[in-house]
C-alpha cells in the first residue's frame, strides 16, 4: 500500500465522494434512522401493543439494537476510514472507464 | 392451482410508521444509486463494497443473498407442510455441499485457472457442452427470477390489497426501474443492508413464536398432534413409512448426493466468489466457513414455520392461507407498529435483491456466453453494453410469465426444487465425471446435460399425468434428481466410447490426477487452516443438531 500513486483532479473528487458513499455509512445512518423511530414507538407502545408480541415490547427492543448497531457502523467509519486507493486499483479503473467510456460497468 | 385465490387471504395491516419506514429504505437504495451514476461516472463505485467491509460481512451477505429470500418464504413454507425433516436440506444436503465444495471440488476450479463456472466445461469439454450449460443457465435464472417475482408480489397484494396479477406487473416495472435507475452498484449495496434489515425484521419473529408455543420442546409437544413424523426428523423415511420428506435412498442419494451437491458445487456466485481467493487454501475454506451458518440457520426459519402450522389457523388448508404465507402472516400478527414496518422493509429488499441478482446473471450469460460468442461476435463493447440493457428489460418481462408458473404452487419451496432437479443435477453431473474420470469423452458433456435434463423433466411429466406416484411433490424431486443423474451417467459413458478422447495435454489442472498444486499452497498451511479440519467440523456440528432435535 506503500506505493503513492498520482490522481487527477478528476480522479481525486471521484475518490472523495466514493469515501463518502462508503457501505458502512449508509448502514449507520439507515439503522440510526430506524432505530430512532421504531424506539419512540415503543416508548409509546399501549398495553395492548405489548400483549399483541408476547408481552415482550419489541418496538423498544428492536429499536434500541437496531440504534446501537446503527452508531456502531458509524463509530467504525470514524475509527478505520477506507484505505487510500492503490496504485492498481486507480489503472484498473482507468482501464475500465477506457473500455466503458464514462457509464462504469454500472451501465448494464 | 388453488394458491391464487387462497394467498388472496393475507392482508397486512401496516400503521403510518410503518409506511414511512418503507418509504425511507426505497428512498435510500433508489438514491444511493441515483446519486451514484450521476456524481461518480467511472468505475470507482465499483470497487467500493469489496473494500469497505471485511470479507466475513459480506460473505453472509452473499450467501444470504443466492438463495436467502426465498428461503425465508420457501423452507418456512416447508416447516410448516413437512415438519422438522426439513432440516435434511441443510444437515446432510447443503452443509456436507459446502464442505465437499472445499475439500474436493475447489482444487479443480481453483488450480486450473478458469475464470467462470461455465469456462470450466468449455476447458474440459467442448463448445457444444458450454452452450447447452449456457442455455440451461438462461433457463433457469429466469424461472428462479420468476420465483422472487413472485414473492415480491404476494407481499405487495398482501399490503396493497390489489390482485396478484396486477401486482407481479407492478412489482416488476419497480425491480426494472430499480436495476436501471440503480445500476450495479446500487443493486451490491441493497444486497448487503437488506441482510440486517431482515435479521432486525426475522429475529423478533422467532424469538416471539417461540415464547407463545412454549419454547422448542413445547412446541413440539403441542405439534405431537400433527403425528410422530412432523416432530422427528428420521421418523417415517424408511422404504415403507409414510414421512411426506421422503424414503431415505431418496434423501441421501436424491436431495443430498444429487439436488445439494448439484446446486452448491456449481452455483455460479458461490464459485466464483471462492475462486476469486487470495490462494488455494482460502478458496477451499470460503464454502466451508459459509457452511456453519447454513447449519444453524434451519432453527431461524424452520422452527418458525412449524410454529406458523399451530399459530396460523387454517394454514395450507383450502381456503385459508398458502404455506409460503407462513412468515408475512406471523409478523403480520405478532410484530407492533414499527418492527413489522421493518420487518416488511427487509422482505421486500430481499426479493427485490434476488430479482435483481436473477435478471443480471441471465443478462451476462446471455450477452456474453451465448450472444457475443455464438451468434454476433467480433461487435464493438459498446453494442454488447446496449445489447445487455435490452436483455434486462427482456429478462424481466419473461420473469412477469414464469412469476404466474411460481404462483400456482402452494409451497415455492417444492418448485424450486423441481427446477433443481431439472437444471442443477446434469450440470453436476457433468462436473463431477470431469474431474473424476480423465476419458470421459469431448462430446460426453453435451449428451450427459441433455439426456440427464430431460430424463429429469420426464420423471415430473409422468409424475403430473399420474403415471408414476411418489409420497409428495418433494419425494418426486428426489428421485427425478436421481433418474436423471443415472441416466445421464449412461448416456456420458455411451457417448465417450463414440467420441474421440481428449489429449492429457488439454486436461492438466482439470482432472484427477493432473491437478496444478498451487505454489503458495505447497507451503505448509497451519492446523487451524486446515479445509479438511474445518470441514469435519460442520459436519460434526449437523450431528450435535440431529442429536439437539432428537432429545428436545
Amino acid at each position: 500500500m506503500a506505493d503513492k500513486i498520482k490522481l487527477t483532479p478528476e480522479e481525486a473528487r471521484n475518490w472523495r465522494l466514493a469515501k463518502l458513499f462508503d457501505l458502512r455509512s449508509f448502514i449507520g445512518a439507515l439503522f440510526v434512522i430506524f432505530g430512532i423511530l421504531v424506539t419512540i414507538a415503543g416508548l409509546a407502545a399501549s398495553q395492548a401493543t405489548i400483549n399483541k408480541a408476547a408481552g415482550i415490547n419489541l418496538g423498544l427492543w428492536v429499536g434500541l439494537i437496531m440504534l446501537a448497531m446503527g452508531v456502531i457502523f458509524i463509530a467504525w467509519i470514524l475509527v478505520k476510514p477506507p484505505a487510500p486507493i492503490t496504485a492498481a486499483e486507480a489503472e484498473a479503473a482507468r482501464k475500465a472507464r477506457e473500455e466503458f467510456g464514462t457509464q462504469g460497468p454500472g451501465g448494464h | 392451482m388453488t394458491s391464487l385465490a387462497a394467498s388472496g387471504g393475507l392482508k397486512l395491516s401496516l400503521s403510518g410508521l410503518d409506511v414511512v419506514l418503507i418509504a425511507i429504505y426505497f428512498t435510500f437504495v433508489i438514491g444511493i444509486g441515483f446519486a451514484l451514476r450521476r456524481l461518480i461516472q467511472t468505475s470507482t463505485d465499483f470497487f467500493l463494497s469489496g473494500r469497505s467491509l471485511p470479507a466475513w460481512i459480506t460473505g453472509i451477505a452473499f450467501i444470504s443473498a443466492n438463495l436467502g429470500a426465498i428461503e425465508i418464504l420457501g423452507m418456512s413454507a416447508s416447516g410448516a407442510q413437512y415438519g422438522i425433516s426439513i432440516v435434511h436440506y441443510y444437515w446432510i444436503g447443503a452443509v456436507p455441499a459446502m464442505v465437499f465444495l472445499g475439500i474436493v471440488m475447489m482444487p479443480f476450479y481453483y488450480g486450473s485457472r478458469v475464470r467462470s463456472v461455465p469456462e470450466y466445461l468449455m476447458r474440459r469439454y467442448d463448445s457444444k457442452t458450454h452452450l447447452v450449460n449456457a442455455i440451461i443457465f438462461v433457463l433457469s435464472s429466469v424461472l428462479i427470477a420468476g420465483v422472487n417475482l413472485f414473492a415480491l408480489a404476494s407481499v405487495l397484494e398482501a399490503l396493497l390489497g390489489i390482485a396478484l396479477p396486477v401486482a407481479i406487473v407492478a412489482s416488476a416495472l419497480f425491480v426494472l426501474s430499480y436495476i436501471l435507475l440503480g445500476g450495479l452498484s446500487s443493486a451490491i449495496y441493497n444486497e448487503v443492508m437488506q441482510f440486517f434489515v431482515i435479521c432486525a425484521g426475522l429475529v423478533p419473529v422467532v424469538i416471539v413464536a417461540l415464547k407463545e408455543t412454549g419454547g422448542i420442546s413445547g412446541l413440539f409437544a403441542k405439534l405431537s398432534t400433527n403425528g410422530h413424523d412432523f416432530t422427528s426428523a428420521w421418523s417415517g423415511t424408511g422404504l415403507g413409512g409414510h414421512n411426506p420428506i421422503g424414503d431415505w435412498i431418496g434423501l441421501v442419494f436424491g436431495l443430498s448426493f444429487c439436488l445439494s451437491f448439484g446446486y452448491w458445487t456449481t452455483n455460479f456466485a458461490e464459485v466464483q466468489r471462492a475462486m476469486s481467493a487470495r490462494d488455494d487454501n482460502t478458496a477451499r475454506l470460503t464454502p466451508i466457513i459459509g457452511a456453519y451458518p447454513k447449519a444453524v440457520i434451519p432453527l431461524g426459519i424452520v422452527i418458525p414455520g412449524m410454529a406458523a402450522a399451530l399459530l396460523i389457523p387454517g394454514l395450507g388448508e383450502g381456503g385459508g392461507l398458502a404455506y409460503n404465507d407462513a412468515i408475512p402472516a406471523l409478523m403480520n400478527k405478532y410484530l407492533p407498529a414499527g418492527v413489522l414496518g421493518v420487518a416488511i422493509t427487509g422482505l421486500l429488499a430481499a426479493f427485490m435483491a434476488g430479482m435483481a441478482a436473477n435478471v443480471s446473471s441471465f443478462n451476462a450469460v446471455w450477452t456474453y456466453d451465448i450472444w457475443q460468442n455464438y451468434l454476433r461476435p467480433g461487435r464493438p463493447d459498446s453494442y454488447y453494453l446496449r445489447v445487455g440493457r435490452y436483455t434486462t428489460v427482456v429478462g424481466v418481462f419473461i420473469g412477469i410469465l414464469t412469476a404466474f408458473i411460481a404462483a400456482g404452487y402452494n409451497n415455492i419451496a417444492n418448485y424450486l426444487q423441481t427446477l433443481f432437479s431439472f437444471f442443477n443435477v446434469p450440470i453436476f453431473l457433468a462436473f463431477i465425471v470431469g474431474m473424476l474420470w480423465r476419458k470421459a469423452g469431448r462430446g460426453s458433456g453435451f449428451w450427459g446435460m441433455i439426456v440427464g435434463t430431460l430424463v429429469a423433466f420426464g420423471t415430473w411429466l409422468l409424475y403430473k399425468v399420474g403415471v408414476l406416484s411418489f409420497r409428495s411433490d418433494l419425494a418426486e424431486t428426489q428421485w427425478g434428481a436421481i433418474a436423471g443423474f443415472a441416466a445421464g451417467l449412461a448416456a456420458m459413458w455411451i457417448a465417450t466410447r463414440f467420441s474421440e478422447p481428449k489429449p492429457l495435454a488439454e486436461l492438466k489442472g482439470l482432472v484427477l490426477g493432473y491437478q496444478e498444486v498451487d505454489v503458495k499452497t505447497s507451503v505448509r498451511v497451519p492446523w487451524f487452516k486446515s479445509p479438511v479440519l474445518w470441514g469435519i467440523g460442520a459436519l460434526a456440528l449437523c450431528g450435535l443438531l440431529y442429536l439437539y432435535i432428537a432429545v428436545v
